[in-house]
C-alpha cells in the first residue's frame, strides 16, 4: 500500500477547505430562486400615468355629474334603507324616496351617456356607465318593497349597490387619484 | 317563642348579608374584568403636510421650533383590538380600497383579517366593532367581519343624512372636489362605507347608540360630539395598566392631546375636541393611556403606551398594549 506524503495530503486539506469556503460564499451572495416572496415584503405601487388634456377635459366634465348627483344619491340610498329598517317603516315613504333616487341615477346615466368621450377612456366610462346602471337596478329592486314588504329586495338591492360603489372606486382612481384624503 | 323570633331574625339577617355579599362579589368581578389590547396599523398615509394635521404645528422653513420644524409626517391608521373574556372587540376598523391606493396616497395597507390572523385571532370571532366616527379610513372593512355587531352614534348618521341633504354642494358629505375633501365641512363618507354600515343595519348587527352605553362590564361608549365629526364617539377599556380611551380621530393626535392643540380638524369643533381630550385625563388620570387614531409617533418610544411594537404584513406595524390576568403575550417572538 503506498502511503501518501504529508505535504501532498495537507495540500488537498487545505484545497478542499477553500473550495468550501469559496462554495459557502456563492451560496449565500448568489440570488436565491426559493419560491413565492415572504409576506412581509413591501409592495410596490405601481406609477400612475398623467391624464392627457383631452382625458383631464373629460374627468372634470364627468366630476360634477359624479361627485353632486351620483355619490350623493348612491349614500341617500342607503340612508333610505337604514331609516325605512330602524325608523319609519313607512313602505309608501321608502317607494317615494327611492323613486326619486332611481329618476337621479337614470337622468345622471343619460348625461354621461352623451358627453364626448376620448378613445383612450371608453373602458372607464364604460365601466362607469355600468356602475349607474347598477345603482338603477338597486333602486328598482328596492321599490319592491313597497310591493311585499320583504326585506330580501333591500339586501338584493345592497349587494348591487356595494358593486356599483367599488365601480366608482376604481373610476375614481383613474380619472380624480387623490379624491380620499386622510380623515 | 322568643327563641322562634330569635332563630327567624338571626336567619334573616343571614340572608341579607348573603345577598348584600353577593352583589358586591358580582360588582367587583365586573369591575375587575381586564382587557387585553393591541394595536394595529391597518395603513399609513405618506407624506402628509404637518400643517394639514395640526395647524398650530405648520412647517416654517429654518425654524429650529420642534413646533415647527417638521414638514411632512406619516400617518398610522391604527385600529384597537381588544379582547374581554370571550368577546373580541375592535375600536375602528380602517378601510378597504385594495386597488385604489394611489388615490390616498397610502402604503402598508393589509386587510386586517389577515393582520388579526398574526395576533392569533380569527375575523369571524370578532363579536362588536365600535366605529369611533364613520369616515371612510376609519368604518371599512365591516363585511369582513360577519359576526361582528357594529356600534354608532345616531348623531352621526344625522350628521351625514343633514349634510347629504343640505342644498349647497359645497356642504356636503361628499368630495366636492376632486383634490379631496379640502376642509368641506361634512365630507369622508363615500357610498361603499355608508353602504358596509347599511349592510350591517339589514343584517341586524348595527346598535345605533344615542350618547352613553356600556357594551360589556366596564368597556364603555362616550359621546364625544363634533369632537370630529357630528357623531364622534369614544371607547373606554379597563386593563391591567389603567384604563385606556380609544378616540378615532377626536384623538387624531396624541401629541395634541398631550399639549393642548387641535389636530385633523375638517369637521371639528376644537372646543369640543378638547372636552373629549379633557374627557381622556377624567378617566384615566393623565394623557398617557389616550389612544390615538393617526398619531406619527405610533409604535415608537415617542408614544410610550404603544413601544412595545413589531412590524408585520406589508412593513405595518403591530404593538402589544395590555394583557389581561391569564393572557400570553401575542407578540412574535
Amino acid at each position: 500500500m503506498v502511503v501518501p506524503h504529508f505535504r501532498t495530503v495537507a495540500l488537498s486539506a487545505i484545497i478542499a477547505a477553500l473550495l468550501a469556503i469559496v462554495g459557502l460564499a456563492l451560496q449565500r451572495e448568489l440570488p436565491r430562486h426559493a419560491g413565492p416572496a415572504p409576506v412581509t415584503a413591501v409592495k410596490t405601487e405601481p406609477q400612475q400615468n398623467a391624464l392627457s388634456p383631452d382625458e383631464e377635459a373629460y374627468a372634470a366634465a364627468l366630476w360634477p355629474i359624479h361627485s353632486e348627483v351620483v355619490e350623493v344619491a348612491a349614500v341617500d340610498m342607503s340612508f333610505a334603507g337604514i331609516a325605512y329598517v330602524t325608523e319609519h317603516h313607512d313602505r309608501r315613504r321608502l317607494e317615494e324616496k327611492v323613486t326619486a333616487l332611481h329618476d337621479r341615477f337614470r337622468t345622471a346615466a343619460d348625461q354621461a351617456r352623451s358627453m364626448p368621450v376620448p378613445a383612450s377612456m371608453g373602458k372607464v366610462h364604460d365601466q362607469y356607465l355600468e356602475a349607474l346602471a347598477l345603482y338603477e337596478t338597486a333602486s328598482a329592486e328596492m321599490v319592491k318593497v313597497a310591493t311585499d314588504g320583504k326585506v330580501e329586495h333591500l339586501i338584493e338591492a345592497q349587494t348591487m349597490s356595494q358593486r356599483a360603489a367599488e365601480d366608482l372606486l376604481k373610476v375614481g382612481d383613474v380619472l380624480w387619484p387623490g379624491e380620499y384624503k386622510p380623515n | 317563642m322568643r327563641n322562634l323570633v330569635r332563630r327567624v331574625a338571626l336567619a334573616g339577617a343571614v340572608a341579607i348579608i348573603g345577598l348584600a355579599g353577593f352583589a358586591v362579589a358580582n360588582s367587583a368581578a365586573a369591575q375587575d374584568q381586564n382587557c387585553s389590547v393591541w394595536l394595529v396599523e391597518s395603513s399609513r398615509f405618506m407624506k402628509v403636510p404637518m400643517g394639514a394635521f395640526m395647524p398650530d404645528r405648520a412647517f416654517i422653513p429654518g425654524s429650529t421650533d420642534p413646533k415647527h420644524n417638521i414638514n411632512t409626517v406619516d400617518l398610522p391608521v391604527n385600529v384597537g383590538v381588544i379582547k374581554c373574556g370571550s368577546d373580541l372587540i375592535l375600536a375602528d376598523s380602517g378601510w378597504k380600497q385594495q386597488e385604489y391606493h394611489k388615490m390616498t396616497g397610502t402604503e402598508h395597507w393589509a386587510p386586517l383579517p389577515d393582520q388579526l390572523k398574526v395576533l392569533g385571532f380569527d375575523a369571524n370571532n370578532v363579536t362588536k366593532i365600535v366605529i369611533g366616527h364613520g369616515h371612510w379610513d376609519h368604518a371599512g372593512q365591516l363585511s369582513d367581519f360577519p359576526n361582528a355587531v357594529i356600534y354608532i352614534q345616531r348623531e352621526e348618521l344625522n350628521g351625514i343624512e343633514w349634510a347629504l341633504n343640505y342644498p349647497n354642494p359645497k356642504i356636503a358629505a361628499v368630495n366636492t372636489s376632486p383634490g379631496g375633501c379640502m376642509r368641506t365641512p361634512a365630507c369622508g363618507y363615500p357610498p361603499l362605507t355608508v353602504g358596509e354600515i347599511y349592510g350591517k343595519v339589514l343584517s341586524g348587527k348595527a346598535v345605533i347608540v344615542d350618547g352613553e352605553a356600556e357594551i360589556l362590564p366596564g368597556v364603555k361608549i362616550h359621546p364625544a360630539f363634533r369632537g370630529h365629526t357630528a357623531g364622534s364617539q369614544l371607547l373606554e377599556v379597563p386593563t391591567s395598566i389603567g384604563k385606556l380611551v380609544f378616540g378615532s380621530d377626536t384623538y387624531s393626535s396624541w401629541e395634541g392631546i398631550r399639549d393642548w392643540m387641535a389636530a385633523n380638524i375638517q369637521q371639528t369643533d376644537t372646543v369640543q375636541q378638547f372636552l373629549a381630550y379633557e374627557k381622556c385625563y377624567k378617566i384615566t388620570g393623565g394623557y398617557q393611556n389616550c389612544m390615538s387614531a393617526h398619531e406619527p409617533l405610533t409604535y415608537t418610544d415617542g408614544y410610550p403606551i404603544t413601544k412595545n411594537s413589531w412590524v408585520a404584513l406589508n412593513g405595518g406595524r403591530m404593538a402589544e398594549i395590555a394583557l389581561a390576568a391569564g393572557e400570553k403575550s401575542h407578540k412574535p417572538q
